[in-house]
């Protein structure tokens, strides 16, 4: 008995594309002669409502490996899912572990950016699941904790779901009412890994910035803060702390400091603090040291 | 005066004048892969069902001369859908047609050598994708019979 599987070819677009449940409508019109007689014909009207793609990527938006210290917790590996198809849907997430790991990570935590793309666990917000419109992405941050045993490496990732999507496998589709849902994502696409590397002993540096109004206008003072954490234990020597000033803002002079006391100095593009030595006995993940200053911008 | 209406009447069965009867159809397909037990692919063309973005569906205008006397000069023309994308060299027909273009909503057409848009040095031969009607000419079809003309295009 021969066996005939149907497969529905798709020629999937990477952008959205035109929305779910839009009707195309074609018709034609025929002029003909008879004689001297003209005649005038219209067809039918044959429509097609378009159905929806359920098409997702999860992609890690990290390109090296996230340095972590052993003990550490609540370390981020930023992630980024996106709706590729043509209609909303809402997405859930699995872990995803890699058994080349070294090592387990633990309390693992999923979170949605509030847009600044830094992880934060005051502003970030916890989720299970989101809802994202036709070609919406959400950055997610899958957190976790680092091991006191910890050593090499660790690939770990989330895998994400379609509500739609259900049971349906690529090229499947399901009647949805007035259209229907077919799935164009492949397996592939639906996961990703980011890694986390543990390092003993090294500088972690954590830059944010506040704005003196609502939004950047011309006028508008930036102020940054720089953490200086060490990851690990132990001594770290000749510390020096460069970051150049963004371009089309102006260092805002003698507002640079270490832990609140004027230090460092600022060459025409940079600042530039000479941290020194630092001693970590414990592990922690609190800055050691402070850096602020200000610019504006033109 | 029921007389003269009825002389008129018969003086137009006796021409033919109303025998012209033909028939203009659209249907759209859309194409499957059958794969059997070999691997061996088999292409068929089926009701359109399943359209989403970068589908292609392949639209068939069908007309049928249900008259008693052979038709001539039939000029069809399509307005590509909304939302669609013409998809270059598929339109034809059954039999010898010419086929034209249209970039300006059915106001004139021509062939694709013809087709220029924009002014200047933006001025560039129409795309496919930038084709807004199709026409097909046919000389003639004769009574009692068939003929089709065809296009394909691509949801954007």
């Amino acid at each position: 008995m021969r066996i005939i599987l149907f497969i529905l070819l798709l020629n999937v677009l990477n952008a959205q594309g035109i929305p779910a449940g839009t009707k195309i409508e074609n018709q034609a019109e025929l002029n003909y002669s008879l004689g001297s007689a003209n005649f005038t014909v219209s067809s039918n009207k044959v429509v097609d409502i378009v159905d929806q793609k359920i098409d997702m990527k999860m992609i890690c938006q990290e390109s090296t490996p996230i340095i972590v210290g052993v003990s550490e917790t609540k370390r981020a590996l930023s992630f980024r899912v996106t709706n590729r198809g043509n209609g909303s849907d809402s997405y859930s997430f699995l872990e995803v572990n890699d058994a080349s790991s070294d090592f387990e990570v633990t309390n693992q935590e999923l979170y949605v950016d509030n847009g600044d793309g830094v992880f934060s666990v005051v502003s970030d917000t916890p989720v299970n699941d989101v809802n994202l419109s036709a070609d919406e992405s959400a950055i997610l941050f899958f957190v976790s904790d680092i091991p006191s045993d910890a050593d090499g490496f660790s690939a770990n990732g989330i895998k994400v779901y379609s509500e739609l999507q259900g049971n349906l496998l690529y090229g499947d589709s399901k009647n949805l009412g007035t259209y229907h849902a077919v799935m164009t994502a492949k397996e592939d696409a639906l996961s990703a890994l980011c890694s986390y590397e543990v390092s003993h002993l090294a500088i972690d540096l954590e830059k944010k910035a506040t704005l003196s109004s609502d939004k950047p206008y011309v006028g508008t003072t930036i102020h940054y803060s720089i953490a200086v954490k060490v990851i690990g234990t132990g001594v770290l020597e000749n510390i020096v702390v460069s970051d150049n000033i963004p371009a089309g803002t102006a260092y805002v002079p003698n507002t640079l400091q270490l832990d609140g006391v004027a230090f460092g100095d600022f060459n025409g593009t940079a600042v530039h603090v000479d941290v020194g030595e630092i001693n970590q006995a414990v592990a922690s993940n609190d800055p050691q040291h402070t850096i602020t200053f200000d610019v504006t911008i033109l | 005066m029921k007389k003269i209406v009825l002389t008129t009447l018969l003086a137009m069965i006796a021409s033919g004048t109303l025998q012209a009867n033909v028939t203009l159809g659209t249907a759209s397909f859309q194409e499957k892969i059958e794969v059997n037990k070999s691997g061996e692919k088999l292409r068929t063309w089926v009701k359109a069902e399943k359209v989403i973005p970068g589908s292609i569906v392949r639209y068939v205008n069908s007309l049928e001369n249900k008259g008693r006397q052979n038709v001539s000069k039939l000029v069809v023309k399509n307005p590509i859908p909304k939302n669609m994308e013409y998809v270059a060299d598929t339109a034809s027909c059954q039999g010898s047609c010419t086929v034209t273009y249209s970039i300006d909503g059915g106001k004139s057409f021509k062939k694709v050598s013809e087709l220029f848009i924009g002014k200047g040095e933006e001025r560039h031969l129409a795309r496919p994708a930038e084709y807004t009607d199709i026409r097909w000419v046919l000389n003639a079809l004769n009574a009692k019979s068939k003929s089709s003309v065809e296009y394909k295009a691509q949801l954007k």
